[in-house]
């Protein structure tokens, strides 16, 4: 059984339904019309449609005291106790999956901002240049010059603008 | 059935349409990492030359602006503006700044570490890029690509490129609050020149510098060459070494006095003292250490980092 065959069967019972969108219908039908694999599947799937039309159409209605017999059968073999709540219990698996995946995704954000948050800065106050300073940034301008993103004469006119302030 | 058909069709529209999007990303990740590239290369290469404007925010908030020109004769680049004069003689290096201060300092060698990470690489790790609009500066059309650090430790970039050369006609550098802090622009490019800025280098081993340095890593800045500079104003004898370290795209250089100087007046000659201190120019920061020993640090990034980056190497430099 090819691809084609597992992915057509996925949209195959809508189609023998006859509720499935019309492209996808189109689609199953050309290929059920030469696959003989798919076309048995198909008969089947037809089948079972009319005989699920035909249940539904003479639906029985049972007695009201149906659940009550059951519940007392299956207490009695010990198979049944009635809880208040079982809705944990019930849960689908993957439900709890996707909710610690959840819970994980979370913790893993946490611990990324926590660890991108910038820590404490050092203490420094600010002052105005100083002989030195102002000596050392000449000196940079030259030692920066080859950098490719460090244009000199910008850098030697941001330093001229600030001194001559 | 039919409610899982519709999810599973339903999943994977959601994932083809996931997909595309990741997919354009890539694309435009592509393309702006292929224009900083261009620019890398272009401004390794070429010097450029014509009208420019730049401009900066002062410590106190002030915005300053200045206009020059600068053009190149022979091996010299000569910038006029107003409030600046610099000449600096491009095959050694050598600086000369008229109304500024009477100073000369000259650096005598340079030397590449060993192992330091080339800035290509640097500049991958340390930004993430994105495109931002197109425009036109001087007249060309350029598309300007924003540079943001992948640390907080670093200021953001915008560059404005032409995609035809690769050709950087405008630069911005921000705040991580995203003032811009230093901004300077072409207003017209009359044309460009191969570059010679090449420090004198040297493969001498001194002063045991060079041992541990390569290992110095602090908040993404790599040193990747040592220089040595001596005053030549006056008979101080004052050398300094000098350690510069990049990002990638941000410098910082690290200054260390050598040697015992003899005060003659030079402003290279007096010693910083005092609690740590920093000056900022736009961008341009400077930090002061005087405790273990005299220090400096200058660079394109947030006081905080060169304090850090000058405490550390303090600790670690006999």
């Amino acid at each position: 059984m090819g691809w084609l065959c597992r992915l057509i069967h996925q949209f195959l019972p809508e189609a023998a339904a006859g509720v499935a969108l019309p492209p996808i219908d189109w689609w199953v039908r050309r290929h059920v019309a030469h696959c003989p694999e798919c076309a048995r599947l198909w008969r089947q799937h037809e089948r079972l449609t009319f005989w699920l039309q035909q249940a539904s159409a003479e639906r029985a209605t049972p007695p009201d005291d149906l659940w009550e017999r059951i519940a007392s059968r299956l207490a009695s073999r010990g198979l049944f106790a009635p809880q208040p709540s079982r809705q944990m219990a019930i849960i689908p698996s993957w439900q709890k999956a996707m909710a610690v995946a959840a819970l994980g995704l979370v913790a893993l954000g946490a611990w990324l901002w926590w660890r991108g948050a910038p820590s404490s800065p050092p203490t420094i106050t600010i002052a105005p240049p100083d002989a030195f300073v102002t000596a050392v940034l000449h000196q940079h301008i030259a030692v920066t010059a080859p950098s490719p993103f460090n244009n000199p004469t910008f850098t030697a006119g941001m330093i001229a603008g600030g001194e001559a302030r | 059935m039919k409610w899982r058909r519709f999810a599973i069709a339903s999943g994977i529209l959601a994932f083809l349409v996931l997909a595309g999007w990741w997919w354009q990303g890539q694309v435009r990740q592509r393309e702006a990492w292929g224009l900083v590239r261009k620019a890398l290369q272009f401004q390794q290469e070429w010097v450029v030359t014509g009208q420019a404007r730049w401009a900066f925010r002062e410590m106190q908030g002030r915005w300053v602006e200045r206009q020059g020109r600068i053009s190149l004769s022979g091996q010299t680049l000569q910038v006029h503006g107003q409030g600046a004069e610099l000449v600096c003689r491009l095959a050694g290096c050598q600086l000369v700044t008229k109304g500024m201060t009477s100073l000369r300092i000259v650096p005598v060698s340079a030397q590449r570490l060993p192992h330091a990470p080339d800035r290509w690489s640097l500049l991958r790790r340390s930004y993430r890029v994105r495109l931002d609009e197109a425009s036109e500066v001087a007249g060309r059309f350029v598309q300007w690509v924003q540079l943001a650090p992948r640390s907080p430790n670093a200021f953001a970039r915008r560059l404005a490129i032409e995609p035809k050369t690769g050709m950087v006609l405008a630069q911005e550098i921000l705040d991580r609050d995203g003032t811009v802090l230093s901004r300077w622009e072409w207003v017209k490019v009359s044309g460009k020149h191969r570059s010679h800025f090449r420090l004198p280098t040297s493969g001498q081993e001194s002063e045991g510098l060079r041992e541990g340095i390569s290992q110095w890593r602090v908040d993404g800045f790599v040193p990747v060459q040592r220089v040595t500079a001596r005053c030549e104003c006056c008979s101080c004898g004052m050398t300094m070494q000098v350690i510069h370290a990049t990002d990638g795209v941000a410098d910082a250089a690290i200054y260390f006095p050598t040697g015992t100087p003899q005060e003659h007046g030079c402003p290279y000659c007096r010693l910083p003292q005092g609690a740590p201190r920093a000056t900022r120019l736009g961008a341009m920061t400077v930090v002061v250490i005087s405790v273990p020993r005299p220090i400096v640090v200058i660079g394109d990034a947030p006081s905080e980092t060169l304090l850090r980056l000058a405490q550390q190497i303090a600790q670690r430099r006999p």
